[in-house]
């Protein structure tokens, strides 16, 4: 097939992919229609009388009739059985920098195969995703890619890590979970970006399986969590709290939305209750809303308030925090909590230098948390 | 019921005169002030813009048929008691859509959809123009019923505030305050002209209004903007320009929306590098748009590089500058910059050829405005003054993980129209796409555009070598391409501006209303559905009057609803005309508007003061209207005159104050009803709005819309020679 032909084909199923663009692609059916929705079976829920079910994924709980659709979207009540309509049918496949998730004491340098479906169990109105969040899967364009081939793609191009990432990974969890089974057995890490609007039950299973979570932390108020997440915060702090306890690595990133979540007084609640709860080791990234979505109209987030967040989380005892969405700031680099040299330098998605060595400063020796290698 | 009837005596008839001059007066001010206010609230799009319109023809036209029925009893008193209404209502209207995103819930700085948009036009339009519909019957009651004289009076009036308030309140002048002035004008003329027992209530409310609309305008405004900290507002001729201060931060936005923030790299890099960096040299550089957000300081860190900064609004760049950083000012101050103020479309027609380089860094293609820049035609205008090899260059905004089909078309829409005027096209992934186009090749490839960058010396935050390699990794770059390369998509041209058709789909598919899926419906329908069809149940519909024996009333009403139709379309597309020939020039637009008012009064005077039958001179009317129309349609594929527009316009209102005139006296002949034939003209021009210039003049173009509108006339001229000339009513 002719490059320009076999790109166009390509685009009605929503998929090309690779660096190594042809070889990667032929691996996969995209010619001809896109694929159906996938009917497979549910997991963390449980049937009532009269056809109904209760979903037991996310603290949403939906109670659904037959032929309903829990929020999210992507999941449905079929005779009194719950599908998944996304399994094996990812609507956005890239690849991109581990920092950029941001994951900054994980593998720097490496990079990841982004992995994302049709829908969200949240509704931000500064969503950078909403055209797949916010649809259902049967109105965007998905394609073929079974778990095993995640996989075999990640492989190929030579990725550290799959990131589940985008929309929620968590409302494609039965996709996600066997997606990671087959990327671990390729010695692949395993990363989930989420909003952390999960119970506290498949969260538990999915900690099993993924090497590393970063968390984004919307705002540390129920009221705003209520009126611009459509969410709860208590149940995000949980997760928070269930993450830093397992095996899996633990980031969380503060997206600081102007007049809406950057008054100090809750970046310092924010920090405080980090280090409270989860550990003062845990990094925490201030980053820079531009302007998306629905609040497409709101100005970005000066650094200078970014600066004065990180500051406050210094100040709170925090010891790895950044400022992020800044390329070239100073606020991106990691510095030793002992010593205090620069020992990993970035700029924007780039390593400029890498000075620890085993998990430690080359420095002075001192540990930093981290899966480095 | 009082009559007012105008008398041998100059003053009585002035008197007489008044009031509905100032009906006039007032229906125009309101409205152009509206539209103003309402395009600063809500997103201004082009849907929006003719919600507006579309409402406000709507319940004028409602209040003129439904106060027909019902004011045989009225008083000047009554009049002028409705007047002072109608100033109270607007004030609470305009100060219910200042605060409109509370009323709503949403957030200062949160999109709205059109159901809002549609809903809050139709609300505002209720509460100022059907009473103003109203009150073209209670004046043609106290006229003796005489309401084409009122037409007349109503369309002097209108003529006098196109041009008042076009040359004498808004560039002197904010919307609220030349709101404020012109109630106080117009309420006092009022109780003046109509002399109610009780004066002292009236003057009071409309002092009153006109002292709150002066001394509230600035405090409501930071009210409404909170928390987000307004600094400075300033109505200017192009719209409002608003600066916020975040911390240290000064966001600049116009008529709501962000133009720029400073200090933000990222998109002044990308304006900018990845044009300049395509060839070895670019030494004369033409920017349109941009210039204080940083673009052209981002071409300043090229030593050789000289650059010419093409704005529309002095007032907004000098407003802009007051509040930015010394840095920002240097620039725009460098000898190496040359700001101009004017039409960048306008300007690239009169440039002399030999640019390196031509950006555009504008607002997104969402009316027809701005889609002027990125049409077929600018194209080729961009490629007349390009030097040899020269880059074009135009950003807009996308998504950086997902094309969307709706996303998509527009997308795949611009780069087909940009690829049948340049024979290299290359589109820069991201959250913004930045495509650039050429007669010579190009390259996006990162360690290109990297090593370029380097050996110019350039230092960038975002274009650059550490960013790049992520944005433009193949995977990117070839999933844009595959989205782009489409062939099956009609072209972005002037006088079928399809672009911001598909960009309204894109913004509609945000909310989570009917919206998107019902403009996807009229993206699909084939063009024969929404043309043609209702041309044939219009002649069908018109089949029973036609061969009835003696006619009914209404069936002379059947040239006003043609020409409420067809006037607002002429008035719309001529504009479009003007722009797209001539540029975007306040003062000319303001004039051409004011010309169609003066040619409507004019006609409407001849008419009225004709003796002979003006029932017989319908179909010549009628058939000079159809003239004008193909002459319209001849000049849309050649060279404009300058004169032509003006001309069209001041003709196309002159013939249709004259028939409506006529129309409207054969009428009354035969039916009491003083507001029928002004209602009929207005929701006539409502349906031309809603369907004309929403959705068949970007679909399917002016050059199809005119046609079908020959062939309206001429169904129509065919019903008046049948209808009128051998039957009596």
């Amino acid at each position: 097939m002719k490059r320009r032909l076999f790109l166009k084909n390509a685009a009605g199923t929503g998929l090309v992919i690779g660096t190594r663009l042809p070889e990667f692609c032929s691996d996969l059916a995209l010619a001809g229609p896109p694929p159906k929705l996938s009917h497979v079976e549910a997991r963390y829920y449980r049937k009532l009388p009269d056809r109904e079910i209760i979903c037991d994924l996310c603290p949403r709980k939906c109670r659904l009739g037959d032929k309903e659709r829990g929020y999210c979207g992507v999941r449905e009540n079929i005779g009194g059985t719950y599908y998944t309509l996304v399994y094996g049918r990812p609507c956005s496949v890239n690849l991109d920098p581990i920092e950029k998730k941001p994951f900054f004491h994980f593998l720097p340098g490496t990079t990841t195969l982004s992995v994302a479906t049709a829908g969200c169990n949240l509704n931000c109105k500064f969503c950078q995703n909403w055209e797949i969040s916010q649809f259902r899967p049967e109105q965007v364009e998905n394609f073929d890619l079974p778990p095993e081939q995640v996989a075999v793609q990640a492989e190929k191009n030579r990725c550290s890590a799959v990131a589940y990432t985008y929309t929620e990974p968590i409302i494609f969890f039965e996709y996600m979970y066997d997606s990671a089974l087959e990327v671990r057995k390729k010695k692949i890490r395993n990363l989930v970006v989420t909003a952390g609007y999960v119970n506290q039950d498949p969260l538990n299973d999915l900690l099993e399986v993924v090497d590393a979570v970063k968390v984004d932390l919307k705002a540390f108020s129920e009221d705003f969590y209520k009126e611009y997440v459509r969410g709860e915060l208590k149940p995000v702090l949980e997760t928070i709290k269930t993450v830093a306890k397992s095996r899996a690595w633990l980031e969380i990133v503060y997206l600081v939305i102007p007049t809406l979540n950057d008054k100090p007084e809750e970046i310092r609640q924010t920090a405080r209750w980090v280090k409270n709860e989860v550990g003062d080791h845990v990094p925490v990234h201030f980053s820079r809303f531009q302007p998306m979505y629905l609040l497409k109209n709101l100005p970005p987030t000066p650094v200078s308030t970014l600066e004065l967040a990180r500051e406050i989380a210094l100040e709170e005892g925090l010891k790895f925090v950044y400022v992020g969405n800044v390329p070239g700031h100073e606020g991106e680099n990691t510095f030793c909590p002992a010593c205090g040299r620069k020992i990993i330098g970035r700029f924007g998605y780039r390593i400029e230098n890498m000075d620890i060595v085993e998990g430690k400063c080359r420095y002075c020796g001192h540990p930093v948390p981290g899966v480095w290698s | 019921m009082q009559v007012l009837r105008p008398s041998s005596s100059r003053r009585l008839e002035l008197k007489a005169s008044t009031p509905p001059f100032l009906l006039g007066f007032m229906a125009t001010s309101f409205q152009v002030y509206l539209l103003r206010e309402f395009s600063a609230q809500f997103y201004g799009n082009e849907l929006n813009y003719g919600f507006v319109l579309a409402a406000w023809l709507l319940w004028g036209g409602l209040g003129s048929l439904l106060a027909g029925r019902r004011s045989r009893r009225t008083s000047p008193a009554t009049l002028a008691l409705i007047y002072t209404v109608i100033q109270i209502l607007l004030f609470g209207g305009f100060l219910f859509l200042r605060f409109s995103r509370h009323l709503l819930g949403l957030l200062p700085g949160e999109a709205v959809g059109m159901t809002p948009a549609l809903g809050y036009s139709l609300f505002l339009s209720l509460l100022v123009n059907f009473p103003l519909g109203v009150c073209f019957v209670v004046n043609a009651r106290l006229l003796g019923g005489d309401s084409s004289r009122v037409y007349f009076l109503e369309s002097l009036g209108a003529t006098l505030a196109g041009v008042g308030v076009h040359f004498v309140l808004i560039p002197y002048f904010s919307n609220w305050t030349g709101l404020g002035l012109v109630t106080l004008v117009s309420g006092l003329a009022a109780v003046l002209s109509l002399k109610p027992k009780r004066p002292a209530l009236p003057v009071a409310a409309t002092i009153l209004v006109a002292g709150l609309f002066t001394a509230a305008d600035v405090h409501t405004q930071k009210l409404a903007w909170r928390p987000l900290n307004l600094v400075r507002a300033v109505d200017t001729r192009f719209g409002k320009v608003q600066i916020f201060r975040t911390d240290g931060q000064v966001t600049c936005a116009a008529n709501g929306l962000p133009v720029f923030s400073y200090p933000d790299p990222a998109s002044a890099e990308e304006t900018v590098h990845f044009a300049m960096v395509q060839r070895p040299e670019m030494r004369k550089v033409l920017l349109i748009g941009g210039s204080a957000g940083g673009a052209a300081a981002e071409i300043l860190k090229y030593p050789l590089t000289e650059v010419e900064c093409i704005e529309l609004d002095p007032v907004m760049i000098e407003t802009a500058l007051e509040y930015l950083p010394a840095e920002a000012r240097k620039a725009l101050e460098n000898p190496r910059v040359k700001l101009v103020f004017d039409d960048g479309r306008r300007y690239i027609k009169k440039a002399i050829p030999g640019y390196d380089a031509v950006m555009v860094s504008l607002p997104e293609p969402a009316t027809a405005q701005v889609n002027r820049f990125y049409t077929l035609e600018f194209f080729m205008e961009v490629k007349r003054i390009l030097a040899e090899g020269g880059v074009f260059s135009l950003t807009v905004a996308s998504a950086e993980n997902y094309i969307s089909p709706d996303l998509g078309r527009f997308l795949a829409g611009l780069n087909r129209t940009l690829s049948l005027v340049f024979s290299e096209v290359e589109a820069v992934p991201g959250s913004n796409n930045v495509f650039l186009a050429s007669d010579e090749p190009l390259s996006i490839d990162p360690l290109f555009i990297a090593g370029k960058l380097e050996t110019s010396g350039v230092k960038n935050v975002f274009v650059n070598r550490e960013m790049l390699p992520a944005r433009l990794n193949p995977l990117r770059t070839e999933y844009l391409k595959a989205k782009l390369d489409r062939d099956d998509l009609p072209v972005n041209r002037d006088f079928t501006p399809v672009g911001y058709f598909f960009h309204s789909i894109w913004w509609a598919a945000q909310f989570k209303g009917p919206e998107a899926g019902l403009l996807r419906f009229f993206a699909g329908q084939p063009r024969g559905r929404i043309l043609d069809l209702p041309l044939l149940l219009f002649a069908l519909l018109l089949i029973p009057f036609a061969a009835a024996r003696r006619n009914r009333p209404s069936a002379y009403l059947v040239p006003v609803a043609v020409l409420g139709i067809t006037s607002i379309v002429v008035e719309m597309s001529v504009i479009m005309i003007f722009q797209a020939s001539f540029g975007y020039l306040y003062g000319r637009i303001s004039l051409l508007l004011g010309l169609f008012m003066a040619g409507l009064s004019a006609g409407s005077f001849i008419a009225i003061k004709s003796r002979s039958n003006l029932g017989r001179r319908l179909p010549a009317v009628q058939a000079l209207k159809i003239l004008l129309l193909i002459f319209i349609l001849s000049a849309l594929d050649r060279p404009l005159a300058e004169f032509l527009p003006f001309t069209f316009l001041f003709l196309e209102g002159a013939l249709c104050g004259y028939l409506f005139v006529a129309a409207n006296r054969t009428f009354q002949k035969s039916a009491d009803h003083p507001g029928a034939a002004y209602a009929v003209d207005l929701l006539g021009s409502f349906f031309g709005v809603l369907i004309a210039s929403s959705i068949i003049i970007p679909l399917w173009g002016v050059p199809a819309l005119t046609i079908r509108l020959i062939w309206l006339n001429l169904i129509c001229l065919a019903f008046i020679l049948v209808s009128f000339r051998t039957k009596t009513a």
